[in-house]
């Protein structure tokens, strides 16, 4: 009875991630290549528009190691106004950063009590700023993009180009970079984040442009000022640990949707650690959880569609899919191993042999699948191609990835159950060999 | 009705034949889904 309760259990789970999973492959595979041009930046508008300005969010709390390197390769772009955050750090972030002493970079600070608050907050805070310091010019708020970037990110080359190409058109409003993870990697668990981020999200934010669910990631996030303002307000940043979905959630609800860019990028680190991996995620997921909050207006909403509603359904169900999906291999796994010799004796070698080699044949799809996305995006991007016994490990590594995430997410409902709310922050600048070369700091000057 | 059919071969034969049938019936009701939604984009 035990085994046939958790079988159903993970049965359906099965059957929701490979419905969404492989209406992602379909539309991945046969929609976008024949629809590249409706994507975010791939259009070719008649005119650029050359009096956009944008104002580029840097919250920083801690972040000497990599501050520097980042405010640095955001100001080549000559059309960026850097505005780093610091959430009152206590190590050199600032001083580094007064080092650059550029006009297009403004530093403002937090102070303690009102620091630590969350990244939604540092983000409000700088939306204050940016508004403050435009409306003594009479700047126009349509005229104005804000973009979001990680302290440990960069921008592909290419990526102003292909902003102005979709902010050119006035009726563009928000869109979301891709993101790709450093390339040097010093282990294979950088790899794996690496086609995760670039390759399988990639994926399935494809399939979400079509639905018109495509989800903010907190970095390479880019809108215009004047719907926001005008339908979320001065501060549209949650205090939810994923403020990017949060923001989402709140932009839909609205009529607003998110764009994706397809074909340029933001770099950010990978974590070389599973421990820190693994805390990482669990606040991605309590953040998940705290969405949940949205769900009363999420059903009772008349301006979202109903496959828009399903696409957040999908996102605010994961963690208690993945959650009783796992206890439920764990289950089966322990009923297996302990009744062994009772269900499997009577079983001819041959037969035994064929169903388990079919089993893990089976769970390798997914990870065969990516990989050969992953090889085919890294020479598309022309991005450093891996060695052919790192490609032979991939379909491996992919397929049980995510086991090890099992923990993050009974950290994250631990925590999410006794309240605790406080933000765990990912350390950066350890795990990346990059930073500011001389050369870069001469041009820049 | 799987479990039952498949018992014969343990749980991991009932595994292996739901993988298979889920496999199965998500891949149809993906390409339904994906067939209705590229209509309906289509028609504008």
């Amino acid at each position: 009875m035990v085994a046939v309760i958790f079988t159903l259990i993970w049965g359906t789970a099965l059957f929701v991630f490979l419905f969404y999973s492989l209406i992602s492959l379909l539309f991945r595979l046969i929609s976008y290549p024949r629809d590249f041009h409706r994507f975010a930046g791939n259009q070719e508008p008649a005119e650029i528009d050359n009096e956009l300005r944008y104002f580029v969010i840097v919250p920083c709390f801690n972040e000497g190691e990599v501050i520097q390197r980042t405010a640095i390769n955001l100001l080549k772009f000559r059309q960026f106004e850097v505005v780093v955050v610091d959430d009152a750090s206590d190590d050199d972030s600032v001083e580094r950063l007064k080092q650059i002493d550029h006009p297009r970079l403004h530093i403002i600070r937090r102070y303690n009590p009102n620091s630590h608050t969350g990244k939604g907050d540092v983000l409000n805070f700088a939306l204050d700023y940016i508004c403050q310091l435009l409306v003594p010019q009479h700047f126009p708020f349509d005229k104005t993009i804000i973009g979001v970037i990680d302290a440990d990110a960069t921008l592909a080359a290419n990526a102003l180009d292909h902003l102005n190409a979709y902010f050119s058109s006035p009726d563009s409003n928000i869109t979301q970079m891709r993101v790709k993870m450093y390339p040097r990697f010093k282990n294979n668990l950088q790899i794996l984040q690496d086609i995760e981020f670039f390759s399988i999200n990639h994926m399935a934010q494809i399939m979400r442009m079509y639905t018109k669910t495509v989800g903010l990631s907190g970095n390479g996030q880019f809108f215009r000022l004047k719907p926001i303002l005008d339908e979320i307000g001065l501060h549209p940043w949650g205090n939810a640990l994923l403020d990017d979905y949060e923001l989402t959630i709140k932009l839909m609800l609205k009529r607003l949707h998110v764009d994706y860019m397809t074909d340029t990028y933001v770099y950010q680190e990978a974590l070389t650690s599973p421990r820190r991996f693994i805390r990482q995620r669990s606040r991605w997921v309590q953040g998940d959880l705290n969405c949940l909050k949205y769900l009363p207006q999420i059903i009772k909403s008349k301006i979202l569609s109903r496959t828009q509603k399903l696409g957040i359904y999908y996102f605010l169900v994961q963690p208690w899919l993945n959650f009783l999906a796992d206890i439920a291999i764990i289950v089966l796994t322990v009923i297996a191993a302990t009744h062994f010799s009772e269900l499997y004796s009577k079983l001819p070698p041959l037969t035994l042999l064929v169903v388990v080699t079919g089993l893990v044949g089976f769970s390798f799809f997914w990870g065969i699948v990516f990989g050969g996305f992953y090889y085919h995006d890294l020479r598309q991007f022309q991005e450093p191609r891996l060695k052919i016994r790192k490609f032979i490990f991939l379909p491996i590594g992919i397929s049980y990835m995510y086991i090890i995430l099992f923990f993050s997410i009974i950290m994250a409902f631990w925590r999410w159950g006794l309240r605790e709310n406080s933000w765990i922050k990912t350390q950066h600048g350890k795990d990346v060999s990059w930073c500011v070369r001389g050369k870069q700091w001469k041009e820049l000057k | 009705m799987l479990l039952i059919t498949f018992y014969g071969y343990g749980i991991a034969g009932s595994i292996l034949m739901i993988l298979l049938t889920m496999f199965g019936v998500s891949f149809t009701a993906s390409l339904l889904f994906w067939l209705i939604y590229r209509q309906k984009i289509n028609k504008g």
